[in-house]
């Protein structure tokens, strides 16, 4: 088992608010945790300092017996070095790059062997058959996000991060797209750290919460357990439920 | 027709826009991408030569690169000869005073792609030169060419820094630009009409060639 050990300081240029969070994650059995929180509470620039897209000003992230970021040290792996996944909000697939291309583009570099039986591996397991010639802009949402996710796990990454994954998407499409994505990260067996702001997907998709008010975990446990009793006003607010 | 001066001015056209390309590539992704305070300094110095007259830029490059000048003793240990009045101080010239040509529509093309595909391709495994070469680059291409064709355009109709830092020298540094002048001033109208043509010619039809290449490329 891996552990996971965060913590950290983010204040954002010009003096704004301030991030700061610390956890440590056993990170091994494929279980997913949100990190629900109202739109500028923070949770995407926790998920961002995990991948390496922004720095932290104080504190450390370590991985196992890696440290991708620790402040005293002036350390920061580069986020092709932390061998995580990452899909992105409205999923940044490559517009000049077809289908089969944006999936491949993760291998490059592996030797051409290697990377076109797991792109045929990845089409077939994100059913995105007969789509491998399409750009991303002939491509429906749901379509997209598969490709996206297909994508980011080519690496076989040990920790997935997903950023409002369905937020890209109609109300309909979303509920649709829930459960398959649901099933998709149960299947892939990676552990996963999703953001959202709807309560909706955290039930829906979530073995466990962090609840984030202004850049702070303000309560976290077993889903059902924070929906159930949450600790604070500011927790039930974001649950929905009354305090 | 003055066929030594256009071979000269093509030459020269043609090694300003390399290292333009060389330069003027990592110059433009550093101002594109920076968050450094003193961004606004570095941005204002490649941008100089377009307020300046040729002249005055033509007139410190003198200064700065003669024999006496550290620059120019550095120059005359690994050549044996110097800076001003010969083909390779013209083309230091020409790379100086076209570098916001090239430079600001490099800028504009990498300020325009969205930074999260860059990001998307750090998180793939992507180092930041692949990033580069295989996302910025394609889809900044058509402010690329842009750069490209406007530097290499620019250093064929250049008069004032090459006559400044190069002189007059016929197959040294005499370019068509200079070429027309002095006909202008031997009174041979006839021949300058010809070079003068002959520059309207390719700059339209530069012109017209980037604009279609732009239109290809652009609906990506």
């Amino acid at each position: 088992m891996t552990l996971l050990d965060v913590d950290i300081a983010f204040r954002y240029p010009g003096g704004g608010a301030t991030i700061e969070c610390a956890w440590k994650d056993p990170v091994g059995e494929p279980r997913v945790t949100v990190f629900l929180g109202s739109s500028g509470s923070g949770k995407t620039t926790i998920l961002r300092c995990l991948a390496g897209l922004e720095r932290p000003q104080r504190g450390h992230i370590r991985f196992g017996d890696r440290t991708w970021f620790d402040a005293s040290q002036a350390i920061q792996l580069p986020p092709d070095r932390r061998g995580l996944g990452f899909l992105f909000q409205d999923y940044a697939l490559f517009p000049h790059m077809t289908v089969e291309r944006n999936i491949a583009f993760a291998g490059l570099g592996a030797g051409g062997d290697a990377v076109m039986p797991r792109v045929a591996e990845l089409l077939e397991a994100f059913r995105l058959r007969g789509l491998e010639r399409r750009l991303p802009r002939q491509l429906s949402g749901g379509q997209q996000q598969r490709v996206a996710l297909a994508r980011a796990v080519f690496r076989r990454p040990k920790l997935l991060l997903l950023d409002e994954p369905l937020s890209a998407l109609d109300r309909a499409t979303a509920d649709e797209v829930r459960e398959e994505l649901r099933a998709l990260i149960r299947a892939l067996g990676i552990p996963a750290y999703i953001v959202s702001h709807d309560r909706a997907d955290a039930l829906a998709l979530a073995d466990r919460m962090f609840v984030i008010d202004e850049g702070r975990i303000i309560q976290s446990g077993a889903t059902r357990e924070v929906f159930d009793a949450p600790q604070t006003p500011a927790a039930a607010r974001l649950v929905g439920a009354r305090s | 027709m003055d066929w030594v001066a256009i071979a000269l001015t093509l030459k020269l056209a043609a090694l300003t826009t390399l290292i333009l390309g060389v330069v003027g590539l990592p110059l433009a992704y550093w101002l594109a991408t920076t968050r450094r305070r003193w961004r606004p300094l570095v941005d204002a110095a490649v941008a100089v030569p377009l307020l300046l007259p040729p002249t005055v830029l033509g007139f410190y490059l003198l200064m700065a690169t003669g024999p006496s000048s550290v620059i120019g003793r550095l120059y005359s240990r690994v050549s044996d000869g110097t800076l001003p009045f010969s083909f390779a101080g013209i083309v230091l010239a020409s790379v100086l005073y076209n570098l916001p040509f090239a430079v600001r529509p490099f800028a504009s093309g990498f300020a325009a792609v969205d930074r999260r595909l860059l990001e998307a391709a750090r998180c793939l495994g992507a180092s930041a030169p692949r990033t580069f070469m295989t996302v910025m680059v394609p889809l900044s291409w058509p402010s690329l060419l842009a750069g490209l064709v406007l530097a290499f355009a620019h250093t064929v109709g250049e008069f004032g820094v090459v006559l400044m830092v190069g002189g007059n020298i016929p197959g040294v540094t005499r370019t068509i630009a200079l070429a027309i002048y002095d006909d202008v001033q031997a009174l041979d109208y006839a021949g300058a009409n010809e070079a003068s043509a002959l520059l309207v010619l390719f700059a339209v039809s530069v012109l017209a060639v980037t604009y279609s290449l732009q239109r290809r490329v652009l609906p990506l």
